[in-house]
C-alpha cells in the first residue's frame, strides 16, 4: 500500500508539472504579452520592449518555463521585482523563497496576496455545497435504486435528470427570478459583505443552492445505478432466500456494494465543483477564487493563471489520488 | 401428505412483447427426505420454477394460478414474514454460480451467521459454533480460517462447499439445488455430488435437484422428472427412467448421448430435430409436437395431452407412449481402429513450451508437449480447465507462439510463427471452430460475411458470383437454408452458430482443423446433431481434426488417439481404446471416475481427487499431478519428474508407478446390467 | 461529465452487446420519445428560422425599448437593445444546434481513434493515451475550457477544439474499454485466421460493436456540450456580438433581472428545454440497451 500511494504521488507530481506547461503554452496564443500587461494598455511602444527584453521574453517557451519554476521553487529571484525595472513591484516576502507564484499583473500585488482569501471563500461555498450534496443524493439514489421502476424511482431519476439540464449560470438566473425578484427573501448577491443589508448565511444560500441542485442530480443518478445493478446481483437474492428481512438486505448486502463505484464520483465531485464555482461566483459577484482564475484569464495575467490552475489540478489530483486509494480500502477484492 | 406439493402452478412473465407462460401448468409431489432431481434443456422453464417455490420472480414474474403447498401451508398466499420464515429456514437453495452467489465484501463468516440468526437464534457465539460446525461438515479443512476469509481468497469448488454449507446451516426440510456443479471441473464436480449423497443421508433432507446433465442426476437422484417447455413431460423411478424411458423426448436426449462403449462407426448419435421453443411458443396441446418423429395427426394436436400412468409410478404425458416401440438397448459393436497407424504425420509438437511471464514469476501454460496427429485421424487432448490444452490450440491455430521446443504442421515450422507471419495457404489449412458460440461471429455483421471474406482473403472465390456459389455452398454443406446468409448472428440459435463457425473453418479447405470444445455451450439434443455434422464433413475431406474437451464420453466416442494433459503437460497418450482400458494413468483413472454417467446401472470405481487443480504459476516440481494423486506412492513423485513408459505400441504413461502394477488396477467402469462393458 | 464517461464499468456492461436496432425500439421508450420531440422542435425552428416571419434578428426596434415586454410585434418581447427575443432564440439556436453536434463528432473521430489504438496495441501505446488523458482529465473542465478560450480566442472553431480536448480523453476510456473486452471475443480471433490486417480489425471487427454505448454517451454528450456552449457565452467567452447565443442572451440580460425579467428567462427555457431533451433521449436509450 506505501509503495502504491508513494508511485501514485510520484504519477500525481509528473501530471502536475506537464499540466502547468500546458498552461504555459496555452497563454502564448494570448494577443499582447507580460510586458505589454503590466505596462498597462497607455504606456510607450518602447516601454514595452524595453521591459520585453529586461524580462528575456524572447527567451524559447521552454526556457521562460524552466524560470517560472525555479521561482516558484525559489530557486531564482521573482524578475519583475527586480527594482530596476521601476515598476515598484514589492512582496514583502521577498523575491526569493519557495511557493512564491510572482506578482499579478492583474491585481498589480504579489498573487499570494490575491489568491489565499479567495481560496478560503470559495472553499467556504464549495464545502457546503458539498456537504448538501452527498447526503441529498445518497439518500436520492438508494431511495431510487432499491425498487427499479417504481413510482418512487421514475420520479427520482425523472428529477434528477431535469436537475442536471439546468447549467448553473441557467439555475443561477431562475432562482433570482423566483426568490430575488418575485419573493424578494434572498440577496441577488453576494459579495460576503456582513453590512450589505443582509446576514452572511442569507448571500450563501443561493450559491450553495445552484452549486448542489445541479451536482445532486449527476451524483443521485450515478448512485442509483450503481445501487439499481447491486440489487439484481445474486448475492442480493441470496441474502433475500436465506430469510433475512428486507431492512437488512438492504442495509448489509446491497448498500456497501452499492457504495464502492459512487465512492469515487463524490469524491471526484471536488474537482468539479472547482469549475462550477467559476460560473456561480460569476452569477452571484462572488469574492472567490472562481471569479479570480476567469478575471485572471481574460486579462491573459499569467501568473496568476499558472497559480489558480496549479491549485486547481493540486486538489483535483489529490482527490483522485484519494479516492484510489479509499477504493482499495472498500473494495476487498481490490486489497487482494 | 407430501413434503411439497405443486398444483396446477401457471407462471408468467410480462416481457415488452406480451405476456409468456414460462410455465404453463405444473404439478408435482415431493415426499420428505425424497431426492428428485428434474431434466430439462435450457429454457425449458426448471430455473422459474425454483424461484417460484421460493416467492421470487422479481417485479415481471407472477404465479398467476395454482398452489404450492409445503408442509400444508400455500407458499404462494403467504405473507412476507411467514415467507421469510420458510426461506433459509424450512426451504434452502444452492446455486449455480457460487462465485456470483457469496457477498464479495463480506466475510464467509458473516455470511453464514445471518442464517441462524434470521431463523430464532439469538446468541452469536452459538451461531459462529454452528457455523464453523457445518464448514466442518461440508469438509472444509478449518472452518475458523475459512469463516475470516472473503470469498474471492477461495476457489470455486470451496465457494460451493460454502454456499451448501449456508442452506444446510438451519436444517431445512427440502434443498433445491439449481445446477450447482456446473462450471466446475470434472474431479470437483464428483466430490461435490459425493458430498450431496453423504449430507442427504446425515441430515434427511429432501432435494430437489435441477440440471441439465442426465449423468449428474443419476448419481444423485432417485426419482427423476424431465421437463420440456414448461411441462413435466415424464417422472419415473431413476432405474425405470433410464431402462424403460416412455417420452419420445427422453428418448431422444438418451439417444443423443454417446451410450458407453458406443464409437462413432458403431452406433451414430441421433440428434432431436429443430430447437427447443422459446418460452410460451410451445403447442399447447403437446410441447414436444413439432419436433416429434412419433406424432400422430388427430391424437397429438388434438387436445392438451395429460400425465398418463405407464407403468408403477411412471408417469409420462405422452398421448401414444403406448403405441412406441420399445427402445433399443445400444447394441455392443466391437471397436475398430478404422485409420491405419501409418497415416502420414501432419502435426507434431516436440517439447513445445509456452511461458507467459506474471510479473516476477511464470506461468507454465505448455510445458514440454510432446504429441502427433495424423491425416485423418481425430486427436482428443482431454483435461480440466487450466490444463493448457487452449494454449496448445492457439499456437497450433498461430493465435498465439511458443516460447520453446517446435512445432511442424504440414512440413513447416510455426513454434514461433503466428498467423500473420504465416503463409496464406498455411493459414487456411489450419483452422479453429471455438467453444463460445455466441462470441464466434461477430455481431455487426450478417453471418454470410464472414465466409464469403474468408473466401477472398484466401483467394478461392475470384469474383463475386463464384463467392456467392461459394457461400451457398458451404452453408448447404452444414445443412442450414441458403437465406440465412443474410442473417444477423443474433437471430441464430447456438447450434446454428456453431454451424456456420464450422462453414467459416471450411472456407478455405483445411487440411487440420482445431476445434475447441464446440460443443459444451450447446443443449443436449443439438450437440449430438452439430457432433455428427463434423464428424462427417472431417471424414468426407479427410481432414485432421484436433478436438479439444473435458467430455471423456464424448472423447471416447470420436476419437481415434487421445491425449490427457495436466498443468501443461501430457500425462497420457495413446489409441482411444487403450485409453479407456487399464493399465490407467492414476489421473486418467480419476478423470474417468469422475465422469457423470447417465445410466445408474453402470457403478464406477470411485476415486477422487483431495482439492483443486494448482496454479500453473507454482507447478509442482516433480510429477505435475503429485499434489492430487491418490496413487502417489513415495517422495520420488515430489521431487524427479516421472519417467515415459510405453504400455503398448503407441501407449504412452507418464509415472513412477511400473506399468504392470497399473496394469493390475480394475476398470473404471462396470456394469451391474447385462450391457457389457467398454 | 456524461454520465457514462466517468463510469467505464456501466460502458462494459454492454460491450459486445451493441443492441443493433436500438433506435428503431425508441417508440418503446416514453422518456426517449419526450427527449426526441424536445430536441427534434429546436431542430425544425433552427432550420426553418430564415423562412418563419420573424424579424432580423440584430435589427433593433428603438420604439420596443420603451415596453420590452410581450406585445403583438414581439411575441415575447425584445432585449436590452430592442432586438425581438424570439427572433434571436430561434436564430440562437441554429448556432447551438450547427456547433455542438460537429464539436462531439470531431470529439468522437480523435477520441475513438485514441481508444481504439490504446486497447488494440495496449504497451507502450496505451500509457501513452492514457497518460495524456490523465493529464486533460486532471483539469476541471470548466476551468479548461475559460483558460483555452480565454487565450485562443472565442470562435466557433475554436470552441470545437476546446470540446474536442475536453471531450476525446474521456471518449477514448469508453472505446479502449470497449476494445479491451471485444478483443478476447472470438470473432476477432477469427479474424486473425484470416490473416486480416490491424486496422481492418479495428475498423470493421471491433469500431461497429462499440456503437450501442456510443450512442447513449453521444447524446448525453450533445447536452453537455450544449451547456458547455452556453455557459461560454456567459462567462462572456461565446461567440462575438452581435451574432445570438443563448448563453450571450442571459448574461447581457442579467443586469435587468430585477426589472424585465423575462430578458433572461426566455433564453434560459429555450437552454434548458434543448438539454433536456439531449438527457432524456439519452436516459431512455440506455433503458432501452438494458431491457435486452
Amino acid at each position: 500500500m506505501t509503495r502504491y500511494v508513494l508511485r501514485r504521488a510520484v504519477e500525481m507530481l509528473a501530471t502536475l508539472l506537464v499540466a502547468s506547461f500546458l498552461v504555459f503554452v496555452v497563454t502564448e496564443f494570448s494577443p499582447g504579452n507580460v510586458a505589454r500587461k503590466t505596462l498597462g494598455a497607455f504606456a510607450l511602444q518602447e516601454q514595452v520592449d524595453l521591459l520585453y527584453q529586461k524580462l528575456h521574453l524572447n527567451d524559447p517557451l521552454l526556457v521562460r518555463y524552466v524560470r517560472w519554476v525555479g521561482v516558484l521553487t525559489g530557486v531564482e529571484a521573482d524578475p519583475l521585482q527586480d527594482p530596476a525595472l521601476g515598476l515598484g513591484f514589492k512582496d514583502p516576502r521577498g523575491d526569493r523563497y519557495f511557493g512564491n507564484f510572482g506578482y499579478s499583473t492583474l491585481y498589480k500585488a504579489p498573487v499570494n496576496d490575491v489568491l489565499w482569501d479567495r481560496l478560503g471563500n470559495t472553499a467556504l461555498l464549495a464545502g457546503l455545497a458539498f456537504a448538501v450534496i452527498v447526503p441529498l443524493s445518497l439518500v436520492l439514489g438508494v431511495l431510487a435504486g432499491m425498487r427499479a421502476g417504481s413510482a418512487l424511482d421514475r420520479a427520482v431519476s425523472t428529477l434528477s435528470i431535469i436537475m442536471t439540464s439546468i447549467p448553473e449560470f441557467a439555475l443561477g438566473v431562475l432562482l433570482v427570478a423566483v426568490f430575488v425578484v418575485a419573493f424578494g427573501i434572498l440577496p441577488g448577491t453576494s459579495p460576503l459583505d456582513a453590512h450589505s443589508g443582509w446576514s452572511i448565511a442569507s448571500q450563501l444560500v443561493l450559491p450553495v443552492a445552484v452549486l448542489a441542485i445541479y451536482d445532486s442530480g449527476y451524483v443521485a443518478r450515478m448512485v442509483r445505478a450503481s445501487m439499481t445493478e447491486v440489487m439484481a446481483k445474486p448475492y442480493v437474492r441470496t441474502a433475500v432466500l436465506k430469510g433475512l428481512p428486507r431492512r437488512q438486505v438492504i442495509l448489509r448486502h446491497a448498500l456497501r456494494n452499492a457504495m464502492i463505484a459512487p465512492f469515487t464520483v463524490i469524491l471526484l465531485q471536488i474537482n468539479w465543483l472547482i469549475g462550477g464555482v467559476v460560473v456561480t461566483e460569476l452569477v452571484f459577484a462572488y469574492p472567490g477564487f472562481g471569479r479570480m482564475l476567469l478575471d485572471a484569464s481574460l486579462f491573459g495575467d499569467v501568473s496568476l493563471i499558472e497559480a489558480a490552475t496549479l491549485i486547481a489540478l493540486f486538489v483535483a489530483t489529490a482527490t483522485q489520488l484519494l479516492s484510489d486509494i479509499g477504493y482499495r480500502l472498500l473494495d476487498p477484492q481490490a486489497r487482494g | 401428505m407430501p413434503l411439497l406439493s405443486i398444483r396446477d402452478l401457471r407462471v408468467e412473465y410480462r416481457t415488452s412483447r406480451g405476456t409468456v407462460a414460462a410455465i404453463p401448468e405444473f404439478s408435482l409431489d415431493i415426499e420428505a427426505g425424497e431426492s428428485f432431481g428434474l431434466v430439462g434443456e435450457s429454457g425449458c422453464g426448471k430455473s422459474t420454477l425454483i424461484l417460484a417455490i421460493m416467492g421470487y420472480m422479481g417485479r415481471n414474474g407472477a404465479i398467476t394460478r395454482g398452489q404450492i403447498l409445503f408442509e400444508g401451508q400455500d407458499l404462494v398466499r403467504a405473507g412476507a414474514e411467514e415467507l421469510r420464515r420458510i426461506r433459509g429456514g424450512r426451504i434452502a437453495i444452492v446455486y449455480q454460480e457460487p462465485a456470483t452467489a457469496l457477498n464479495p465484501s463480506m466475510t464467509i463468516g458473516a455470511q453464514l451467521v445471518e442464517v441462524p440468526l434470521a431463523h430464532g437464534m439469538s446468541s452469536m457465539v452459538e451461531a459462529r459454533r454452528q457455523a464453523a460446525h457445518v464448514l466442518a461438515d461440508v469438509h472444509l479443512p478449518d472452518p475458523d480460517s475459512v469463516m475470516r476469509r472473503y470469498p474471492h481468497q477461495l476457489s470455486g469448488g470451496q465457494k460451493q462447499r460454502v454456499v451448501i454449507a449456508m442452506a444446510l446451516l438451519a436444517n431445512p426440510a427440502l434443498l433445491l439445488l439449481d445446477e450447482p456443479t456446473t462450471g466446475l471441473d470434472v474431479t470437483v464436480e464428483a466430490t461435490v455430488l459425493d458430498l450431496l449423497n453423504e449430507l442427504r443421508a446425515k441430515y434427511g433432507t429432501a432435494l430437489f435437484y435441477i440440471s441439465h446433465n442426465l449423468g449428474v442426476i443419476a448419481q444423485v437422484c432417485e426419482r427423476i422428472g424431465v421437463m420440456y417447455a414448461g411441462k413435466l413431460v415424464e417422472d419415473a423411478p431413476a432405474a425405470g427412467l433410464f431402462r424403460t424411458p416412455r417420452h419420445p423426448y427422453t428418448r431422444g436426449l438418451l439417444a443423443s448421448l454417446p451410450r458407453s462403449g458406443a464409437d462413432k462407426r458403431g452406433a451414430p448419435l441421433l440428434p432431436i430435430p429443430g430447437v427447443v421453443p422459446a418460452a410460451g411458443r410451445a403447442p399447447a396441446s403437446c410441447g414436444f409436437l413439432s419436433r416429434c418423429g412419433h406424432a400422430a395427426a388427430g391424437v397429438c394436436d388434438a387436445a392438451v395431452v395429460p400425465l398418463l400412468l405407464a407403468g408403477p409410478g411412471h408417469l409420462v404425458r405422452c398421448a401414444r407412449w403406448a403405441d412406441l416401440p420399445e427402445m433399443a438397448a445400444p447394441s455392443p459393436v466391437a471397436r475398430a481402429d478404422a485409420v491405419a497407424a501409418t497415416d502420414e504425420i501432419v502435426m507434431e509438437a516436440h517439447d513445445l513450451t509456452r511461458v507467459y511471464p506474471v510479473g516476477r514469476r511464470q506461468l507454465l501454460a505448455n510445458d514440454r508437449l510432446t504429441l502427433a496427429a495424423r491425416r485423418g485421424h481425430v486427436l482428443a487432448i482431454v483435461g480440466e480447465s487450466g490444463s493448457g490444452k487452449s494454449t496448445f490450440a492457439k499456437v497450433l491455430a498461430g493465435l498465439d507462439t511458443a516460447t520453446g521446443g517446435s512445432l511442424s504442421v504440414l512440413g513447416k515450422e510455426v513454434a514461433a510463427r503466428p498467423a500473420r507471419r504465416r503463409a496464406a495457404a498455411l493459414v487456411a489449412a489450419v483452422q479453429m471452430v471455438f467453444q463460445n458460440p455466441d462470441g464466434t461471429l461477430n455481431p455487426s455483421h450478417p453471418v454470410g460475411w464472414p465466409l464469403a471474406r474468408a473466401l477472398h482473403k484466401f483467394g478461392i472465390a475470384r469474383d463475386r458470383r463464384a463467392a456467392e456459389a461459394r457461400v451457398s455452398a458451404l452453408l448447404d454443406m452444414v445443412r442450414l437454408p441458403v437465406s440465412l446468409r443474410h442473417a444477423l448472428p443474433r437471430q441464430l440459435s447456438g447450434g446454428q452458430k456453431q454451424r456456420i463457425a464450422i462453414a467459416r473453418a471450411f472456407a478455405g479447405n483445411p487440411e487440420l482443423l482445431i476445434a475447441d470444445e464446440p460443443v459444451s455451450a450447446l443443449d443436449v439434443s443439438v450437440q449430438a446433431a452439430v457432433i455428427n455434422l463434423l464428424l462427417r464433413i472431417q471424414e468426407e475431406h479427410r481432414t485432421t481434426l484436433v478436438f479439444i474437451s473435458h467430455d471423456l464420453g464424448l472423447v471416447r466416442y470420436l476419437a481415434d488417439e487421445v491425449v490427457v494433459m495436466y498443468l501443461g503437460q501430457v500425462m497420457e497418450a495413446g489409441p482411444v481404446s487403450a485409453l479407456f482400458e487399464p493399465p490407467y494413468h492414476p489421473y486418467t483413472e480419476a478423470l474417468l471416475s469422475a465422469a457423470p454417467v447417465p445410466d445408474p446401472q453402470i457403478r464406477t470405481t470411485r476415486i477422487r481427487l483431495e482439492g483443486e487443480i494448482p496454479s500453473p504459476l507454482n507447478v509442482p516440481p516433480g510429477c505435475r499431478f503429485a499434489t492430487r494423486c491418490p496413487r502417489k506412492f513415495g517422495r520420488i513423485c515430489d521431487d524427479t519428474p516421472p519417467p515415459l513408459r510405453e504400455a503398448a505400441a503407441g501407449h504412452l504413461i507418464h509415472c513412477h508407478i511400473p506399468i504392470e502394477e497399473l496394469r493390475r488396477v480394475p476398470p473404471v467402469f462396470a456394469t451391474t446390467g447385462p450391457a457389457p462393458a467398454g | 461529465m456524461s454520465a457514462i464517461a466517468n463510469d467505464p464499468a456501466a460502458a462494459l456492461e454492454n460491450a459486445g452487446r451493441p443492441s443493433p436496432g436500438l433506435l428503431r425500439r425508441l417508440p418503446s421508450s416514453p422518456i426517449a420519445l419526450v427527449g426526441l420531440a424536445l430536441v427534434l422542435f429546436w431542430v425544425a425552428l433552427a432550420l426553418l428560422a430564415p423562412l418563419l416571419p420573424l424579424p432580423l434578428p440584430n435589427a433593433q426596434d428603438y420604439l420596443a425599448m420603451g415596453h420590452p415586454g410581450s406585445s403583438a410585434k414581439h411575441w415575447l418581447g425584445v432585449d436590452p437593445l430592442g432586438r425581438d427575443l424570439l427572433a434571436r432564440i430561434v436564430w440562437g439556436g441554429r448556432t447551438v444546434l450547427a456547433v455542438a453536434p460537429v464539436a462531439v463528432l470531431a470529439a468522437y473521430v480523435v477520441g475513438a481513434a485514441m481508444g481504439l489504438l490504446a486497447g488494440y496495441y495496449r504497451g507502450w501505446v496505451d500509457v501513452a493515451v492514457s497518460r495524456a488523458s490523465d493529464v486533460i482529465l486532471s483539469f476541471p473542465v470548466v476551468v479548461l475550457y475559460v483558460i483555452l478560450i480565454a487565450n485562443i480566442g472565442p470562435s466557433p472553431l475554436n470552441i470545437v477544439v476546446a470540446v474536442v480536448l475536453a471531450s476525446a480523453p474521456g471518449i477514448s476510456r469508453i472505446v479502449r474499454g470497449l476494445v479491451m473486452v471485444l478483443m478476447h471475443q472470438e470473432f476477432v480471433a477469427a479474424a486473425y485466421l484470416r490473416r486480416e490486417t490491424d486496422l481492418f480489425v479495428m475498423l470493421v471487427e471491433l469500431l461497429p460493436n462499440c456503437r450501442g454505448p456510443l450512442i447513449t454517451d453521444f447524446c448525453l454528450r450533445l447536452g453537455y456540450t450544449t451547456i458547455t456552449i452556453g455557459t461560454l457565452g456567459f462567462l462572456g467567452l461565446g461567440l462575438p456580438p452581435p451574432n445570438p447565443d443563448w448563453g450571450g442572451m442571459v448574461k447581457q440580460a442579467t443586469s435587468m433581472i430585477t426589472v424585465f425579467p423575462h430578458m433572461a428567462l426566455y433564453p434560459t427555457i429555450a437552454l434548458v428545454s434543448l438539454i433536456l431533451g439531449f438527457n432524456l433521449l439519452a436516459d431512455g436509450l440506455t433503458e432501452l440497451s438494458q431491457a435486452d
